[in-house]
């Protein structure tokens, strides 16, 4: 099925979306005759918390606030920004205090530390009566927790690669790498000290954790059952580090400072032509594109696959309604509007996030632009991310430091693996553990 | 209203309280109640969350669990190593911040023309607020574009291709340069006034006596600023422990565990792992253990008092 | 006395490299930020590193006044810290005053408690006063803000203008009240005119302490009607982009009012921090 999924074409797989989104559009059209059916309008003051923080993104928001505006004009809607790095001492805080935004957004890795925490309400029967919940339907089971709903999806990070074609060319790389073995060759092959220029600009400071979960699952496959039981092995996480520790250490095809570098060091290093290729996801396309030229200089590229699973994760990001809003049907309200595909649309123009929505995902942008193949062909490979209760602090309170610990010469891949499943299972009970007492606390809610 | 209508005035009993021993806790009350409020709830109510479990994700409920989170502690290697590095910003930081301060106030206790303005310019730094402390030094200490990187390569000294900050053993300390630069000026300013206080013609007599500058430095400066010392050196470890801004936003910890402090941990414990009761008792430990040079900063001052 | 004579020049010129070694290194960095806040983000990606510029402009001040809501932060800072000024300096001086004025029992136990609040450490009040700001429905308000900071700010203020009222001779207050003024009036009319520089000192350090603070701007404002400047600037790094030029701009920006506070009581604070603090 999924290799099916992978060979259509762009131009039929568009054609599937369009079909299901007009049965979409004309199922809920009849719907939404039934009056009971739809949500009640909601009226007055309206906050919305997200964690956006780059021009791109303010000005994509600033777009659809001005049309939501337009669309609810009962609503007063404010948009407010909470980095990510503050963002859990925020939320932990309205939540004791029981007051906070109305509306929030959900990255999905956070979405169960989130849900535990007590902070989203569920919505389900305002999902049910939204007449739109149908064109973005496929992504809600990641945002579901016991046949419950608690976001409307917003749009997807698809993991993907960026790679220099000119650095390609002069290291005489004909095929592009499909798999983690030809990913590492070509890394090697672009790898030049003499010339400080390196094949890969690896992610080992700030938010590299997510690569480390990435190796985990491509050399695993899965790693947590749905009951949260961990299933990673201790074979398979020593592989995975030796891999991206080895990387860095014995091959030396990685950027130097890689142990301190985030975001900014990536791409800065990205831009300097100090690296080849390059992993992160959609959410970068706009800004890449202002400093390399897509086609002749700069090219998007699948992740490879490893002997499990393909390295990188969808990520889809929602909106979900505070659990101590006084104006749910305001923020429902909000949040539905940011799912619908005219919202989903804008954003995708001005920051190139890939949409949730078929109807917004078959625009042209998309279909006319090549370098979003790569993001198509993935949609469909690419496996979900996990989101498990504790996942944020395992992947960064010990899988990065465990990896940087690696890098720096302080600890072998070997015990790095070691801890690194060993936390998992604390955290794998832990989980299992809440979960029974959630159920009871919950049964008769 | 002037105070002489008040005196014949209805208000005579207003007055005297105003007037009698009451006068001083008056005039105290607004900052006490506010200091009360905002300080001493969420100091009672971090001791509390100490003694108790209290995991988010298994719910909002704490349970009192005793001790139990301090005898963690010291089976927690990270604790532990975080402890010592604790132990290493505040020694060193001190040592060198107190260091360069005192040498700075002698420097600036000379008369000089525009002593005054640069007396100000090198308090600024002081003054710079830390976020911009933060990024300014991350660039010039990049190991891509740092500029000072470059000169220090220029001149042989080099931190090898992964950077100073990639440098387990280094990362600390150059933590520890950035708020050297940042807070020496404070240990400067109180120094340079307890210099300024001692009268000039005592260099004088001394000089008369054949004393040289390091002996009139040693028997005549030091023991007069001493006091001072003490309390500069007591302020100064609070806010080497207690801002943990500079790590923070420099190193965040890292690489590996090898920048990690005590606030750092108590933070990513409480608003990473949730779990606010062991992050209460790390909280409530360190506040323990500066409270105990809060009390050796008591008795210097008591001892240096007796004029 | 000749050879202390022949020795001087050379002392007196170490201690001149000493002084303008000192200067630089204060100020060499922040210059150094202002140079990349003028260059080009082109000219400072450039690999390998160059430090040289092919143009110089004020565009990213600019850019960040027009493209960011900056002006609206720095204006939130300006007020919240103003509030906190007014706020901390009136109840320090009246504490102060109180602690200098009156031996009475427990004085030395008020100044450890207001000393104490330095040393809680601030991830200890994070939740706590979020609570308590929600329950006083202060949250996201100016008001909210500035009692946070009049609290940190007090010790400080109370310790200094402590300080400046113990070294005014006593006998002014003392001809005073024999005139028949009361202690308020006494205080007033006659302490405090006095310690008026004292008090522009304490203002000054007072107003920078809420001009620079981020944790508790960060937990307690959210929107940008009342968040401050470094909130505003930590958003700036941005998740997925790098404006180095900008970045710097911005810091460049935030540091101005420092500067400018610095400039006009910058010798009167320094001197009156010093004075102040020594007397207790």
């Amino acid at each position: 099925m999924q290799n099916f999924i992978g060979n259509l074409s762009r131009r039929t797989l568009f054609k599937f979306s369009a079909v299901a989104g007009t049965l979409a559009t004309l199922g809920t059209s009849a719907s939404s005759a039934f009056a009971a059916r739809v949500n009640k309008k909601g009226t007055g003051k309206m906050t919305y918390w997200n964690h956006f923080t780059g021009a791109p993104e303010r000005a994509a928001f600033a777009e659809t606030t001005e049309a939501f505006k337009k669309a609810s004009p009962a609503i007063e809607a404010d948009i407010q920004t909470v980095t990510n790095d503050d963002w859990m001492a925020k939320y932990i805080a309205s939540t004791t205090a029981k007051s906070g935004p109305d509306a929030v957004m959900i990255d999905v890795t956070r979405f169960t530390d989130m849900l535990r925490i007590g902070g989203l309400r569920d919505i389900t029967t305002y999902n049910k009566q939204w007449p739109g919940a149908a064109s973005v339907a496929g992504d809600t089971p990641a945002f579901s927790f016991n046949r419950k709903v608690y976001g409307v999806p917003f749009f997807t990070f698809i993991d993907w690669t960026y790679y220099r074609k000119d650095f390609f060319e002069a290291a005489g790389i004909k095929k592009e790498p499909t798999t983690m073995a030809e990913f590492r060759e070509a890394a090697i092959a672009c790898t030049n000290p003499s010339k400080g220029q390196y094949g890969f600009a690896m992610r080992g400071g700030s938010g590299g954790g997510g690569f480390i979960v990435n190796a985990l699952h491509a050399y695993n496959g899965s790693i947590m059952s749905p009951s949260f039981k961990a299933t990673l092995t201790l074979d398979a996480a020593v592989e995975a580090m030796r891999f991206w520790v080895n990387l860095a250490v014995k091959d030396k095809a990685v950027v130097p400072t890689v142990a301190t570098d985030g975001y900014a060091q990536i791409f800065s290093n990205f831009y300097q032509g100090k690296a080849a290729m390059v992993m992160h996801h959609g959410g970068s396309f706009i800004d890449v594109g202002k400093n390399l030229k897509y086609g002749s200089e700069v090219m998007t590229l699948a992740r490879p696959k490893g002997p499990k699973d393909q390295f990188g994760f969808q990520a889809p990001l929602a909106n979900g309604v505070f659990q101590h809003t006084k104006n749910p049907d305001a923020a429902f309200e909000y949040a539905s509007f940011l799912g619908s595909p005219a919202a989903q649309t804008v954003f995708l123009k001005g920051t190139g996030y890939f949409p949730t929505s078929t109807a917004a995902a078959s625009d042209k942008f998309i279909a006319d632009n090549r370098q979003f193949d790569t993001a198509i062909a993935s949609l469909a490979s690419l496996p979900k991310t996990y989101t498990f209760p504790g996942l944020t602090a395992w992947r960064d309170l010990t899988c990065l430091p465990e990896f940087q610990k690696c890098l720096i010469g302080t600890q072998t891949p070997e015990g790095a693996a070691k801890i690194i499943v060993d936390r998992l299972n604390v955290v794998a009970k832990a989980a299992a553990t809440a979960n029974r007492k959630y159920y009871s606390d919950n049964r008769g809610k | 209203m002037s105070a002489k209508t008040l005196a014949g005035s209805p208000l005579r009993g207003f007055k005297s309280i105003l007037e009698g021993k009451y006068f001083a806790w008056i005039l105290l009350a607004p900052s006490m109640i506010l200091v009360v409020a905002f300080i001493f709830y969420p100091l009672y109510r971090g001791v509390y969350l100490s003694l108790t479990r209290t995991v988010l994700l298994e719910g909002p409920d704490s349970t009192f669990i005793g001790l139990e989170n301090f005898r963690q502690m010291f089976r927690d290697s990270l604790f532990l190593l975080a402890a010592k590095n604790t132990l290493i910003f505040m020694v060193v930081g001190l040592i060198t911040q107190l260091a360069v301060g005192l040498g700075a106030a002698m420097l600036l206790s000379q008369d000089r023309k525009y002593i005054g303005l640069i007396r100000v310019l090198v308090v600024l730094p002081w003054f710079t607020p830390p976020v911009v402390t933060a990024y300014m030094w991350r660039f010039i200490l990049d190991q891509n574009s740092g500029v000072l990187i470059k000169m220090l390569e220029g001149v042989g000294i080099s931190f090898g291709p992964a950077g100073l900050w990639s440098n387990p053993e280094l990362a600390i300390y150059a933590v520890l340069f950035v708020d050297l630069w940042a807070s020496y000026p404070f240990f400067m300013l109180f120094l340079l006034a307890a210099i300024q206080g001692i009268p000039k013609d005592m260099r004088e007599s001394t000089a008369v006596d054949g004393a040289n500058s390091w002996q009139h430095f040693r028997y005549v400066v030091l023991p007069l600023i001493s006091p001072v010392i003490v309390v500069s050196s007591i302020l100064g470890v609070i806010h080497l422990i207690n801002s943990p801004t500079l790590v923070l936003l420099m190193t965040n910890g890292g690489p590996g565990d090898s920048t990690t402090v005590l606030p750092l941990l108590a933070f990513q414990i409480a608003f990473q792992s949730y779990d606010f009761g062991y992050s209460s008792a790390i909280s409530v430990a360190v506040l323990a253990a500066i409270a105990g040079f809060a009390m050796v900063y008591i008795r210097f001052a008591k001892f240096g008092k007796e004029d | 006395m000749t050879a202390l004579k022949k020795k001087r020049p050379v002392s007196y010129h170490l201690v001149n490299i000493g002084i303008g070694f000192l200067a630089l290194f204060a100020i060499l960095p922040i210059i150094w930020t202002f140079y990349t806040s003028l260059r080009t983000n082109v000219d400072i990606n450039k690999f390998p590193t160059k430090f040289s510029f092919s143009n110089l402009s004020f565009d990213a001040y600019f850019g960040v006044w027009r493209d960011t809501n900056f002006p609206m932060l720095i204006k939130n800072s300006l007020i919240v810290s103003t509030m906190t000024v007014i706020i901390s300096l009136a109840l320090g001086t009246f504490a102060g005053y109180a602690l200098s004025r009156s031996k009475f029992r427990g004085r030395q136990g008020v100044l450890l408690v207001y000393l104490a609040i330095r040393l809680v450490p601030g991830v200890l009040l994070l939740i706590p006063m979020y609570l308590f700001m929600n329950r006083l429905g202060l949250l996201d308000s100016y008001i909210g803000l500035t009692l946070a900071y009049t609290t940190f700010t007090l010790p400080a203020t109370i310790w200094l203008m402590k300080g400046f009222f113990d070294s005014l001779p006593p006998d002014l207050e003392n001809a005073a009240r024999i005139d028949g003024c009361s202690r308020m009036g006494a205080m007033w009319r006659i302490s405090i005119p006095l310690v008026l520089p004292g008090l522009a000192a304490t203002g000054t350090l007072t107003a920078i302490t809420a001009w620079n603070d981020v944790l508790f701007a960060l937990l307690l404002t959210s929107s940008d009607r009342t968040r401050t400047w470094p909130v505003g600037l930590r958003e700036m790094i941005g998740e997925f982009q790098l404006p180095w030029e900008a970045l710097t701009a911005t810091s460049i920006l935030s540091l101005l009012p420092v500067v400018i506070g610095f400039a006009l009581v910058g010798r009167k604070m320094v001197a009156g921090i010093t004075a102040g603090s020594l007397k207790d």
